[in-house]
């Protein structure tokens, strides 16, 4: 007779591990079984750049150890890859053979890092990714003095840091795009992003498109549309993708975004399937629009409302915000909310300061605030999380009444000290 | 909606005797368990010897104009209804007590999940055009609930008789109790 | 469970709160790194504390990259094991009344640990602005001292901010930091520091 769960679980990362904590608190006497298929309990993926640069030992980098799922009372199968789902019966079946029975399924499959495969020498010894601690200990056991890492987002930034921090000589950043980390960044914020890579040893290249990765053997270089990088090892950090395989093919609708579409309690279009994580499409809690939030805090919260909801309880993911988040090393940047692009030039004030080496960017839409840019500080960082969550409801922003266009005179410091006094109640 | 043409609760601690119907009612009209009171007759001495007098306030949410709950709810949990009424929505609450530091009346409370919960002028009554529990079933009609310029007619009506003061007090006060 | 609950209209401004935890919880008279600070808008403005809340649904257990933070469901506590930090700062980004600190050392964000069930700045707040009680005896008490301004009986008419610390109050206030630490703490100096700070937290607010 196959095994039976009430609940299981797909995915042993931030999303699922949460997920099936939250169900046994929920409902004790629930049987919750988690899947993984790298043989480790949850880590840390944010923190392998801390691994990659020495900052962190490999213990640092759990968030549980297996004796917490036992001790929950959580069947803990790791190693362990599905090869399909069956709705129909209510059936995993895995790599191995092994049919699972379910009551609820919860699917926490994360994502991949995006990798250019056809383009030449991205075969090659020496072409690495950091997504799983497998990465990071093959990247660390390949050695190398010059490194070149692509793309800009938070891999791309981290990586090129923790390598530096390592003892590379020679850490080139490379970005297609015109500036740092476009999608979460205006380019003022990325200048001044910049500035501080490079004052830590990282030289940026931007606009600069890879062509091909050269080498006969192993990694010898990188060819631009500029120029050839000489170099050890390429840190490729050009996005992630949903990992939505095994929901594909079960059936289970996916979004507009291409990841798992699930409504506030985290339910997928099929009944008994619940999903969260990095594999999902929630709603962006400022625009309201569907959005894919490759981010831990979405994760580990949308685990937990997905593992409660499983479990019979009813919560509600209320969506998350876009954060963009480095504090390492020197090297701390936030942006949250919306860029300069997503809000019409009518509506738009931008306010920019650099005070006491914080470089601090508040771009308003309609008098409220929208979106947030710092580097050099977390300071108030709260405040304008909390300032964005609340405006997603205009009815209950707080609105600056800031006119529209230009003609303010209002500085950054006069709209943070608006916003403490709204604060005060 | 103009603020005149908004609902509230309106006291009047003259006519409050102090026999906690409302706190009963409330509770009961809510389905409260021990802990949160929505509402709560607090009591106040004043005077000396022969002027010493013990009098009642009921206390439940202002459901002030502008709101310091409202204001101060990071998470955007609290809203002011259009027709005057401050609503809590508890699926957004994450329980941070801002709210409580906030109100000067000591309104917002929290039962046994954490997440605050508060007088809602009893909206389900409302909606369905009945009054709140504690105004329904006070004895002493000392809790109203109507629209500002309403509750201004009825204390006009009610007090009317007996407001004037001064050399002509009788004579006026006799006029209006004609 | 008790909280730090604080009363916005008997707060003095005076700063000891915030350095009486950083003498405590850092080891010096460094306010700037105390674990709970006091935001000033201005002259007449309210004020309003930051501290951590033990929230139900504690934004930082969720936001926190490295599971450090839990919610304890016996104590109601929210707990961080902050030796094992790693500074990402997710946790100051998202909780919403902004209670994460960054030690003094950068290397780690902290919170308000209640002093494990006796806090500090409780026992010296000199106008009973901070209190550390049950929600319904807050509750009951803001009712109450409302219904006393109501009626015009009671000593809480006041609305307006109260005055700073008298010399007697210092006195009080540095022998109750002094039994804490096991050391003398001059009423003086304390002073001094708690009206620097007061000056940073006015001018923060400016």
């Amino acid at each position: 007779m196959d095994a039976c769960f009430d609940i299981l679980i797909i995915g042993c990362g931030a999303a699922g591990s949460s997920a099936a904590f939250a169900a046994k608190k929920t409902s004790p006497a629930l049987s919750v079984c988690v899947l993984g298929s790298e043989d480790l309990p949850v880590y840390s993926a944010p923190a392998l750049p801390d691994l990659l640069s020495g900052e962190l030992s490999r213990e640092g980098v759990f968030v549980r150890e297996r004796s917490d799922y036992e001790s929950a009372g959580i069947v803990l199968r790791l190693g362990e890859t599905v090869r399909a789902i069956d709705p129909e019966r209510r059936e995993v079946h895995l790599e191995s053979g092994e049919a699972l029975r379910y009551g609820e399924l919860i699917l926490a499959t994360g994502s991949q890092p995006i990798r250019l495969r056809r383009m030449q020498g991205t075969d090659l010894p020496g072409n690495f990714v950091m997504k799983s601690m497998a990465d990071v200990d093959a990247m660390a056991a390949y050695g190398g003095s010059r490194a070149v890492v692509v793309g800009s987002g938070a891999i791309g930034l981290e990586g090129s840091m923790a390598l530096k921090a390592r003892g590379f000589e020679q850490v080139t950043l490379v970005e297609a795009l015109d500036w740092l980390s476009p999608k979460s960044l205006d380019k003022e914020t990325s200048d001044e992003l910049a500035a501080v890579l490079e004052s830590f040893g990282v030289e940026v290249l931007t606009g600069e498109a890879v062509q091909g990765v050269l080498g006969e053997t192993r990694v010898t270089g990188v060819r631009t549309a500029k120029r050839d990088i000489p170099c050890d090892l390429v840190l490729w950090g050009i996005g992630m993708r949903p990992d939505v395989e095994l929901a594909k093919a079960a059936g289970i609708p996916l979004g507009q975004l291409g990841a798992i579409r699930v409504d506030e309690r985290m339910c997928t279009g099929l009944s008994h399937v619940y999903a969260c994580g990095d594999c999902v499409e929630s709603t962006d809690a400022l625009t309201g629009k569907p959005a894919v939030h490759l981010f831990w805090e979405p994760a580990q919260r949308g685990g937990s409302v997905a593992g409660a909801n499983a479990a019979g309880a009813d919560e509600v993911y209320q969506g998350s915000l876009a954060v963009f988040l480095t504090n390492k090393g020197g090297l701390s940047i936030l942006a949250l909310g919306k860029t300069a692009r997503e809000i019409t030039p009518e509506e738009r004030v931008i306010l920019q300061e650099k005070r006491d080496g914080v470089f601090r960017r508040l771009l308003l839409e309609d008098g409220y605030l929208a979106g947030v840019q710092t580097v050099g500080s977390l300071a108030d960082a709260d405040l304008l999380c909390a300032v964005l969550k609340r405006n997603a409801e205009r009815s209950n922003g707080w609105s600056l009444a800031v006119p529209v266009p230009e003609e303010c005179r209002c500085s950054v410091r006069d709209v943070m000290r608006f916003l403490r006094r709204q604060r005060r109640g | 909606m103009e603020v005149r043409q908004q609902r509230i609760l309106y006291i009047d601690p003259a006519r409050c005797m102090g026999c906690r119907a409302c706190e009963t009612v409330c509770k009961l009209e809510n389905d409260l368990p021990a802990g949160p009171r929505y509402t709560m007759v607090t009591e106040a001495e004043t005077g000396e010897g022969e002027t010493e007098k013990l009098n009642f306030l009921p206390v439940p949410c202002q459901h002030c104009g502008d709101a310091p709950c409202v204001r101060a709810c990071p998470t955007g949990a609290l809203h002011k209804r259009e027709d005057g009424v401050v609503l809590t929505d508890r699926r957004k609450c994450v329980g941070c007590h801002e709210c409580l530091w906030a109100c000067p009346f000591g309104v917002p409370q929290f039962a046994s999940d954490g997440r605050m919960s508060k007088c809602t002028m009893c909206v389900h009554r409302l909606d369905e055009g009945t009054l709140p529990a504690c105004a329904a079933n006070c004895p002493a009609e000392a809790i109203l609930c109507d629209t500002v310029e309403n509750i201004s007619r009825i204390l006009r009506e009610r007090y009317g008789k007996t407001v004037f003061c001064g050399p002509f007090a009788d004579r006026l006060n006799g006029e209006a109790a004609r | 469970m008790k909280r730090l609950s604080f009363d916005p209209a008997r707060c003095s401004l005076c700063g000891a709160c915030a350095l009486a935890c950083s003498l405590s919880r850092c080891g010096r008279p460094e306010p700037a790194e105390s674990r709970i600070r006091i935001e000033c808008a201005g002259p007449d403005e309210p004020l309003r504390s930051a501290v951590c809340a033990h929230c139900e649904q504690p934004a930082c257990v969720s936001a926190c990259m490295r599971g450090i933070i839990e919610k304890d469901e016996k104590s109601g506590l929210v707990t961080r094991r902050w030796e094992n930090c790693f500074a990402c700062g997710a946790c100051a980004v998202y909780c919403p009344v902004g209670a994460s600190s960054q030690e003094p050392s950068k290397k780690a964000f902290t919170a308000c640990d209640l002093c494990g069930g006796d806090p500090l700045c409780v026992a010296v707040c000199p106008s009973g602005a901070l209190r550390f009680e049950e929600d319904a005896e807050g509750s009951a008490r803001r009712r109450s001292a409302y219904a006393g301004r109501f009626f015009g009986s009671g000593g809480d008419k006041a609305q307006e901010r109260p005055g700073l610390p008298s010399q007697a109050d210092w006195e009080r206030i540095a022998s109750a930091v002094g039994g804490r630490l096991g050391v003398a703490v001059d009423p003086e100096s304390l002073a001094d520091a708690c009206s620097r700070q007061r000056k940073a937290w006015e001018e923060e607010g400016m």
